[in-house]
């Protein structure tokens, strides 16, 4: 979990994808709420998976629709979680 | 027949514009519309559609995002006359076309957000290249999917005149559009406002799809109170701690919600941290609640009635229970008694008398709907039945098991066939049967509910479903992966994601029990 690319694979491998819809069209500024991509269980999946691989804990209070508008906004609080452990 | 027998839908709204025109009636997208507004802005739509061909009986789509157009159209094409069925935007175009076609829906309504996927739908029922299209007011669309030479004729009395359908999971892969006529609805929407004791200074908060029949609540019984609804943005919904901050930002005083959001925003949402103080009523429906998060809420909602409402789409709601404060998760939970003076509910055995045991729920009275809309007919599932009190009458025999006590509460045992709750959403485990087995290369299927540690799970039990020619090179394991997520790809083509399977498993073979048949109760209890 280094890029935003990276996030953008760990979320596209949790979202169900229709024939046709290409996965690695997930880019950085998608817009994974406004385009319905996520539901309630997907989004519980992508944090456990944040978990599992990288070992980064979203506290609840960071589980709000503003963070995951798109893959972007989502790295950006990871980045900030990171920057705050590693101080 | 009561008085309340021609009551119509938009005939509340109406009343409350007369009686209070200045009150906030909606609240959306940070827009207030008081009832003055609304009430004019939905005479003028409806006046437009009338003028685009729209005539009384004829069944109208509104395929919109949760917000302003959704409600505006919902109201105006109630008040030209029309059957009008809320639509999902979230579903494949090819389930809103079933819909489109199994209920003769011949012109659908869509926001400018909505357009896109509007026409999509519209050309997938089959409604021609270039349908018959137009802008209305209030950043709304009309397309017309069927031509009005090719429009069916209007429903039998009272739905002659409009009423309203609500889609839910069928057992044959098709949704089922419940028809309720307009007095279905608002003998509930009246009931629930007087109970709820709403008045025109409440805020309710509207969080379900307006597909789901919570929101008859949200939209009904708030106009008829002359209360305020207040829209939460459908991409709210999935946050628990979202939904609880707009409860206080919009100082919620009303609320009505499936188990599963009480207890997201329990588990997840901080509300016991800060609990809205606002809020005044609060009710839940859909599935049971788990005792232990249900004790929490009653500490922490006090004095604050929590109402316990029970009943399919079909029938509205028709058992209802205050849920004591002092209850404790050690009790049975009730889903209550019948709603005074508008159902009556029964629960009748296996010889189809009346028991003191063990049944199913049977509901009559004047919230039971007419009959589904599937496949372009109307059929109605009701027939007449002897209640315990002597008297003969038309009920709907809901699949629900339960028994009735002598004091008229009434407990739920669960069901009798296929459907199942999951996350509140109402599932036939045929139906998704259905669209697995429609699935190329498929050459059978078992749909079933796990038991045990995964309770709760959808599982696909699928047999076939490769494409033969896989490369040599690959493990079995990743073939299996790329079959299975082949499958879920193709679901997604056909079911909405409150539907698809929690996982699918690729049998060599499904089980079979003494009688020949697929043992799905085997499959259930398999921990694979």
């Amino acid at each position: 979990m280094n890029t935003v690319e990276d996030l953008c694979t760990l979320i596209s491998s949790k979202i169900t994808w229709g024939r046709g819809e290409e996965p690695q069209q997930l880019r950085p500024d998608t817009p994974l709420l406004e385009q319905g991509l996520l539901d309630s269980l997907s989004i519980m999946q992508i944090v456990a998976a944040l978990d599992a691989r990288a070992g980064i804990v979203l506290p609840d209070a960071e589980i709000v629709a503003a963070n995951f508008r798109s893959p972007q906004a989502l790295w950006s609080v990871l980045e900030d979680i990171r920057a705050g452990a590693a101080r | 027949m009561s008085d309340l027998d021609d009551i119509r839908l938009d005939g509340l709204l109406a009343t409350s514009a007369r009686r209070h025109p200045s009150r906030p009636a909606l609240t959306a997208r940070g827009r207030t519309w008081t009832y003055a507004e609304l009430d004019r802005a939905v005479d003028g739509l409806a006046r437009q559609l009338r003028s685009a061909g729209l005539e009384t009986g004829d069944r109208v789509g509104v395929l919109a995002p949760k917000g302003p157009e959704a409600v505006l159209g919902i109201y105006a094409a109630l008040r030209a006359g029309a059957v009008v069925a809320p639509l999902d935007v979230a579903d494949p175009p090819v389930r809103t076309a079933h819909m489109v076609r199994g209920a003769g829906i011949s012109l659908l309504l869509a926001s400018d957000r909505s357009l896109e996927g509007c026409r999509r739908a519209a050309a997938e029922a089959g409604a021609g290249p270039e349908p018959d299209e137009g802008a209305l007011d209030h950043g709304l669309h009309r397309i017309r999917t069927l031509a009005p030479a090719d429009r069916p004729a209007p429903l039998p009395a009272p739905t002659d005149r409009g009423g309203y359908v609500l889609f839910t999971s069928g057992s044959t892969g098709r949704p089922k559009g419940v028809l309720l006529s307009h007095a279905n609805v608002a003998h509930f929407a009246l009931w629930a406002a007087a109970e709820l004791g709403l008045t025109e200074t409440d805020r309710v908060g509207s969080q379900a799809a307006l597909t789901f029949d919570l929101t008859t609540f949200d939209l009904f019984s708030t106009a008829a109170a002359g209360a305020c609804a207040v829209l939460m943005p459908d991409v709210l919904r999935a946050f628990p701690r979202d939904v609880v901050g707009w409860l206080h930002d919009q100082r919620i005083t009303a609320f009505y919600a499936v188990p599963s959001l009480y207890q997201g925003m329990l588990e997840r949402g901080g509300i016991a941290q800060d609990f809205p103080a606002s809020l005044r009523v609060a009710a839940f429906a859909g599935e049971p609640f788990a005792p232990r998060p249900l004790e929490r809420y009653l500490h922490l909602l006090g004095d604050v009635p929590f109402y316990n409402l029970y009943g399919p789409t079909e029938t509205n709601v028709c058992t209802y229970s205050r849920v004591p404060a002092g209850w404790t998760a050690d009790q049975e939970i009730t889903i209550g008694r019948a709603v005074d003076g508008v159902v009556v509910v029964d629960v009748l055995g296996e010889d189809g008398l009346p028991t003191d045991g063990t049944g199913e729920i049977h509901v009559a009275g004047a919230t039971v709907f007419q009959g589904y809309l599937q496949d372009g007919t109307l059929t109605d599932p009701t027939r007449t039945v002897r209640f315990r009190d002597g008297v003969a009458r038309r009920a709907y025999a809901t699949g629900d098991i339960g028994r009735i006590t002598a004091d008229g509460r009434v407990f739920l045992r669960g069901r009798g066939d296929t459907q199942v709750k999951r996350r509140g959403h109402r599932i036939d485990l045929l139906d998704v049967e259905s669209a697995v087995l429609a699935l190329p290369r498929v050459t059978a299927a078992a749909v079933v509910a796990k038991d045990g540690a995964h309770h709760g799970e959808i599982w696909a039990y699928v047999q076939g479903g490769g494409e033969g020619g896989a490369a040599a090179e690959q493990s079995s394991e990743d073939i299996t992966e790329e079959i299975t997520e082949d499958i879920l790809a193709g679901l997604r083509g056909l079911l909405p994601l409150r539907m698809l399977p929690d996982r699918v498993v690729l049998a060599a073979a499904l089980p079979v029990n003494a009688r020949g048949k697929v043992d799905r109760r085997a499959l259930a209890a398999r921990t694979d």
